[in-house]
């Protein structure tokens, strides 16, 4: 069993025309395939990231810079991470397909690498 | 993060408590901030979808909801550029109790405001979906056919009347109100009708909860709205069988009465019996007694036609419309015969409203394939096939020709 981590993005400016109900339905939506993962044993967790802020940081010619973003620009809703166990990166994107976040933007998938 | 103990969200909780906050914040900030208290909701509304995927839905969600929807309004009028106007602007929030709760006052307040006499019954309708229903401007459009843009103008603009007239957010004076509440009633009549042909149940169940919103209110539970309440009942009583389990039209004699809701239909008949405390009969007395008759029917054949002859007649006498007119020549079908029925049906199927409306050429043609008169029936049908309606119902018109 591999653990995985999914970065969620979606950019603010779909989500303003939405009606209670839609934000409702997502929300639903969004519990369901947490419940499902939980009971299929994929332990998932998840954290919400600050929108509008960030920091990226990097040394060249023995100077640190340190710069804002990546996303500084643009708000975020759904934008965190999750982590769950699968079997293979088919599994993990198998699952992930559930995530109703994916009409709204990209899910990046990395395999969390151990020892 | 919660893992299992997550609550679950009730059907249509965000649109409901959308209404609900709208309706509490503008009483709080007054009507010339209703577009921010609009804001302010959607915006606690986004909030949420942006944190409970991760952190789980909290123990009470409406109460998290206007909480952050009070501190957003909070934060937009510290922002007001002047010293006094901050001040203002400040105050209502300081003598308003915590924690913030909604009231069915403001809610009922909020629906005068939407249904004022001032704006056209279009608007009336789009802002009460909008401001009292919480649903969205694609919902609403969808609702009436009605493209999107132009739904969006509407409520733009019957907003801004709403501000340059200075429309109050209050329950009007007893004087105003029998007209002021005949304008509610029929806002919400329009929305339970039009979900109802459109077989779209959520409208209907805005309307009735709407409806119980009024009709439970001191101010205006009174006899016509106990009415209104008990014909959306009764008729939202066969919402289960009115569909085939293909998915076709069932007319009210071929449903499974078994179907019906008995709850919804003794609801029903209680409210109709405080609708008559008064001395007042309005067209939704004799519309829910109508419904009524047909609730209380084991079948079809028990069903007391002379009655609901008589109910059609004073409902005419009130409400003199070719509609009520054909469906009283449907109900003399089961007492006099087809024929009598079709000889009544001619002598008004000239009139243009009822020359454009598929039941009067679907009746006429049900009424014809009853005498046997194959030809007939199938000209009315393909008569009613020329005519709007729904998707159902052109389903329903091409099975009966080809029966």
């Amino acid at each position: 069993m591999q653990r995985y981590l999914l970065i969620l993005r979606s950019e603010g400016k779909q989500f303003a025309e939405l009606s209670p109900e839609d934000i409702q339905g997502i929300l639903v939506r969004f519990n369901k395939w947490r419940e499902a993962l939980t009971a299929g044993g994929h332990k998932p967790e998840g954290q919400k990231l600050r929108d509008r802020s960030g920091r990226v940081m990097r040394q060249s010619e023995g100077k640190l810079v340190v710069t804002d973003g990546p996303y500084a620009e643009t708000r975020e809703i759904i934008g965190g991470y999750f982590a769950y166990d699968a079997d293979s990166y088919e599994q993990a994107v198998e699952l992930a397909k559930g995530c109703p976040v994916l009409p709204f933007g990209p899910i990046e998938i990395r395999e969390i690498e151990r020892m | 993060m919660k893992e299992c103990d997550v609550p679950e969200l009730v059907d249509h909780l965000f649109r409901r408590e959308a209404g609900r906050i709208v309706a509490t914040l503008t009483r709080i900030v007054g009507v010339k901030n209703l577009a921010l208290a609009e804001d302010v909701v959607q915006e606690a509304l986004l909030r949420a979808l942006e944190l409970w995927p991760f952190e789980g839905v909290p123990d009470n969600p409406p109460a998290w909801l206007i909480q952050v929807a009070k501190n957003r309004a909070l934060d937009r009028l510290r922002r007001e550029t002047s010293l006094a106007g901050k001040l203002n602007a400040m105050k209502p929030f300081a003598t308003e109790q915590a924690p913030l709760q909604p009231f069915d006052d403001d809610e009922v307040a909020m629906l005068f405001l939407c249904a004022h006499p001032a704006l056209t019954p279009e608007a009336r309708l789009a802002l009460t979906l909008k401001l009292g229903g919480g649903f969205g401007v694609r919902e609403i459009a969808r609702a009436f056919l009605a493209e999107e843009s132009t739904i969006a103008q509407r409520l733009v603009r019957a907003k801004r009347q709403i501000r340059e007239e200075e429309l109050k957010f209050e329950m009007p004076g007893d004087s105003e109100l029998p007209e002021r509440l005949e304008s509610v009633l029929s806002v919400l009549y329009l929305i339970f009708n039009e979900g109802y042909g459109a077989l779209r149940e959520d409208l209907c169940e805005e309307a009735i909860r709407m409806a119980r919103l009024v009709a439970g209110h001191e101010a205006t539970s009174l006899p016509s709205a106990h009415a209104l309440l008990s014909l959306f009942l009764l008729q939202s009583s066969r919402f289960a069988a009115r569909l085939d389990p293909t998915g076709a039209l069932l007319l009210l004699g071929d449903q499974d009465r078994t179907k019906w809701d008995r709850t919804r239909i003794h609801e029903g008949l209680t409210w109709l019996d405080r609708s008559a405390a008064g001395d007042a009969i309005t067209p939704y007395h004799l519309e829910a007694g109508i419904a009524a008759a047909h609730a209380i029917a084991p079948d079809p054949s028990s069903t007391d036609w002379v009655h609901i002859i008589r109910m059609y007649d004073q409902l005419y006498e009130l409400k003199p419309s070719p509609v009520i007119a054909l469906n009283r020549a449907v109900a003399v079908a089961r007492v006099d015969g087809p024929r009598a029925a079709i000889e009544e049906i001619e002598r008004i199927a000239s009139q243009p409203s009822l020359q454009r409306y598929y039941l009067a050429h679907a009746a006429q043609g049900a009424l014809w394939r009853e005498l046997a008169e194959e030809d007939k029936a199938r000209e009315h049908f393909r008569l009613a096939l020329q005519c709007s309606c729904s998707e159902v119902e052109r389903q329903f018109l091409e099975q009966r020709l080809l029966l």
